[in-house]
């Protein structure tokens, strides 16, 4: 008879990762479920790009929806022929997806930011939504414990709208074009700081190089790769969750794994998508709604710094880059057309490609050389409002290469985020005017939601069972020994990329479940 | 169990193929013992160096539109093979033959649209036409750059001239001539 685990935790990524550093290190036994293969299984071949089947577009029927993907890394995404989902005709959604072990954090940019009050009491400020049931002051312990083990790298500001970390300190080093966008910035009451990112351990900063080995070292993890958790079970007397069912992904075998708790950090939808299907942890309706993340759209867009085209300072003088954290509406008096705000992480130096230039042949690939390391953009990333409408639900009509019932997303940016990315364009363009900049292209179009990865909300917490699916502890309302630890627990995103802020929560969460378990509570 | 474990293997195997379950019991030849070594190693010859690629997607006319398009937007430069010896339309067939609806209307459309656009103001198809005629009918390339062209026509050619000159620098042809091969790292399947 296998063996009774304290606590089940589903998924390897930031947030199941985080769970099982944080419950074995108190002693818990922990089985984690994880979907993917080792991510030792990855290995790679050097190609002539002609030898691909699609000669590197990459096979259109794979993974159509991952923008991110390529031929040559095709195959580290979850393909959309294994694992269908659907939305409204001409409404796509990009849900981007890793199984492997440790998750999308192998592949992450690794910016590492924290939310601050405006996001955790967002409500208060501008009536929107609902707060979160914690605060800034509350995580900020879970946020320097998790700053510490991916060794987040920043500078300290002390601005409100984006709260200082534990950072590996590094400085500021503007080139003299870059001080000058700077300051024009800062005149406008615009800050800019370097992007916050995780420096990890040898060159990597992955829940499998920072989480899981310490977790094993303990001796009390048991890491299960290619089990593929379809759907959690229920004691019927106690209506307490008891278990997990899994399907082997290699042979399609079903088993079912005990555990006196589940923890599920199956990432935002995945995880949603388990406790759907699974029936359990709804009687607030909440489940599955609020889907948001952050719109983002890259190269919002494109002016040309004419010294550097005509010569007149050297390109290496020219370059330079910095993120300039939400300035909008950080006062209540603020007049927009919009509410809430986003942030534009910008690059000094580049160069826009051929596409940007029109017509074709000779002359455009001349101005195209013109203007190499001539170019200054920016990816604009902004706060996407939480909406009970845009919801995910399940497709029992097709089920996936598992037999597992599959996701059907609705979700569309309204608005808010329209009208936003359009303050973003302005913004960018009045900056580059007055830098005495030509502007080349805009784009205030934004990709489909989802594009960014950085999905939440579908499982929100909140201290009112009948508007949140679970606790500030991040414990199901309807059921306290099943918790959910990843993303789909935000109430709000912010503009702020959410993977420090899973960590914090996931920590947290894990180490009060470790008092209960010790406690023998419930 | 106990029983067996000590019995010498020899005679507790019995001397026939065992069956192997899941319904494969079929007899026919098995494999035998260790599979061979290689041999030693074969000249081979690629599919590219001795088959003409075979269209399946496109009509006739619009592949020719296709590859008219190809020879202007990219042409041959000193020793660089262009999109037509690339054979980038013939890829992009195959592509399209295999990629979303949307994509598959677009080039459908917008080829169609070039052949239209030249008997109209030509009185031949856009694989007749010459350099100045051509450049005349692609006149939307000019328009400053968007995100996403609300002109369907500007909308294909400006993906087709994308696509075409990827699948001309990516082809085996432009990597034989130049000696340039582009590569990738390749993640194998898990
Ligand atoms: C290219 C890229 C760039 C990114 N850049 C950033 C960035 O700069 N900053 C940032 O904050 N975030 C970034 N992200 C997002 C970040 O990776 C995620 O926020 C984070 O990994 C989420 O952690 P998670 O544990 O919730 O989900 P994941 O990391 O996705 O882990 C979930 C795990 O659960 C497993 N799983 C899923 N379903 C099941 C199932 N049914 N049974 C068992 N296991 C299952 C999956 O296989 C996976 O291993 C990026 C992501 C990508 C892909």
């Amino acid at each position: 008879m296998a063996e009774i685990y304290d606590v089940i935790v589903v998924g390897s990524g930031a947030a199941g990762g985080m769970a099982a550093h944080a419950l074995t290190a108190r002693g818990a036994r922990v089985l984690v479920l994880e979907a993917g293969a080792p991510n030792t299984d990855r290995t790679f071949e050097q190609k002539a790009t002609y030898d691909l089947p699609f000669q590197g577009f990459g096979d259109p029927t794979k993974v159509p929806h991952v923008f991110q993907a390529s031929e040559a890394n095709e195959n580290q995404w979850v393909s959309e022929r294994q694992v269908p989902y659907s939305y409204p005709a001409g409404v796509p959604y990009n849900w981007v997806r890793v199984r492997m072990t440790g998750g999308r954090t192998n592949y992450w940019a690794r910016m590492s930011f924290r939310l601050s009050d405006l996001e955790f009491k967002g409500k208060d400020f501008d009536g929107f939504g609902e707060n979160w049931p914690l605060d800034h002051a509350e995580l900020a312990p879970f946020y320097e414990r998790a700053e510490t083990i991916f060794q987040v790298a920043g500078k300290s500001e002390g601005l409100s709208q984006l709260p200082d970390g534990k950072f590996v300190e590094r400085d500021t080093n503007y080139g003299p074009v870059a001080q000058r966008l700077v300051d024009i910035a800062k005149a406008r009451g615009i800050p800019n700081t370097l992007t916050r990112s995780a420096l990890g351990r040898g060159g990597q900063a992955s829940s499998a190089n920072l989480l899981l080995p310490d977790a094993l070292k303990t001796g009390r993890l048991t890491l299960v790769p290619n089990a593929v958790a379809r759907e959690i079970s229920v004691d019927r007397q106690t209506g307490r969750v008891n278990g997990v069912h899994f399907v082997d992904r290699l042979s399609g075998r079903e088993r079912h794994a005990r555990g006196r708790f589940v923890v599920v950090g199956a990432g935002c939808l995945e995880s949603t998508r388990l406790l759907l299907n699974s029936n359990i942890a709804n009687s607030s309706d909440a489940l599955g709604r609020y889907l948001h993340d952050q719109f983002y759209i890259t190269n919002t867009i494109w002016a040309i710094n004419p010294d550097v085209r005509d010569g007149k300072i050297a390109r290496n003088t020219a370059g330079g880059n910095g993120y300039m954290p939400r300035f909008r509406n950080l006062q209540k008096n603020e007049k927009h057309d919009f509410i809430r705000g986003y942030a534009l992480q910008w690059s000094l130096g580049g160069s826009p490609g051929l596409d940007y230039f029109p017509g074709y042949g000779e002359s455009q690939r001349a101005a195209m050389e013109r203007h190499q390391g001539a170019g200054f953009t920016a990816t604009a990333m902004g706060d996407v409002l939480p909406r009970a409408d845009n919801r995910v639900t399940i497709n029992r009509d097709v089920v996936d290469d598992f037999g597992i019932p599959t996701l059907h997303i609705a979700c569309r940016y309204t608005d808010n985020e329209f009208n936003m990315a359009a303050d973003a364009v302005r913004v960018l363009e009045e900056l580059s005017h007055e830098m005495g900049f030509e502007v080349l292209t805009r784009r205030p179009e934004m990709y489909p939601p989802g594009y960014s990865i950085h999905e939440v909300g579908t499982c929100r917490m909140g201290d009112d069972p009948k508007t949140s699916v679970l606790n500030r502890w991040n414990q199901s309302h309807d059921i306290p020994n099943l918790l959910v630890v990843d993303g789909s627990s935000f109430v709000s995103a912010g503009y702020q990329n959410p993977t420090m802020t899973i960590l914090a929560l996931s920590l947290r969460a894990s180490e009060h479940l470790a008092d209960l378990v010790d406690k023998r509570d419930l | 169990m106990q029983a067996l474990a000590t019995v010498p293997v020899a005679t507790a195997l019995p001397q026939q193929p065992v069956p192997t379950g899941g319904g494969r019991q079929g007899g026919g030849p098995r494999p035998g013992g260790a599979p061979q070594a290689p041999g030693e190693p074969l000249d081979y010859a690629v599919p590219d160096d001795v088959g003409e690629p075979v269209p399946h997607f496109f009509q006739a006319a619009q592949l020719a539109a296709l590859t008219r398009l190809g020879d202007l937007l990219v042409p041959a430069a000193d020793d660089e093979p262009g999109a037509v010896v690339a054979r980038a339309p013939e890829f992009l067939d195959f592509l399209l033959s295999r990629s979303p609806v949307e994509r598959q209307t677009l080039y459908r459309t917008g080829t169609d649209a070039l052949n239209a656009q030249a008997a109209r103001q030509f009185g031949k198809a856009f694989g007749e036409t010459s350099a100045a005629e051509a450049d005349a009918i692609v006149e939307p390339l000019r328009n400053a750059w968007s995100y996403a062209p609300t002109d369907p026509f500007e909308a294909f050619l400006r993906t087709a001239y994308r696509d075409l000159r990827q699948a001309t620098a990516s082809s085996r042809a432009r990597a034989v001539a130049t000696g340039n091969v582009q590569t990738v790292r390749w993640l194998r399947p898990l």
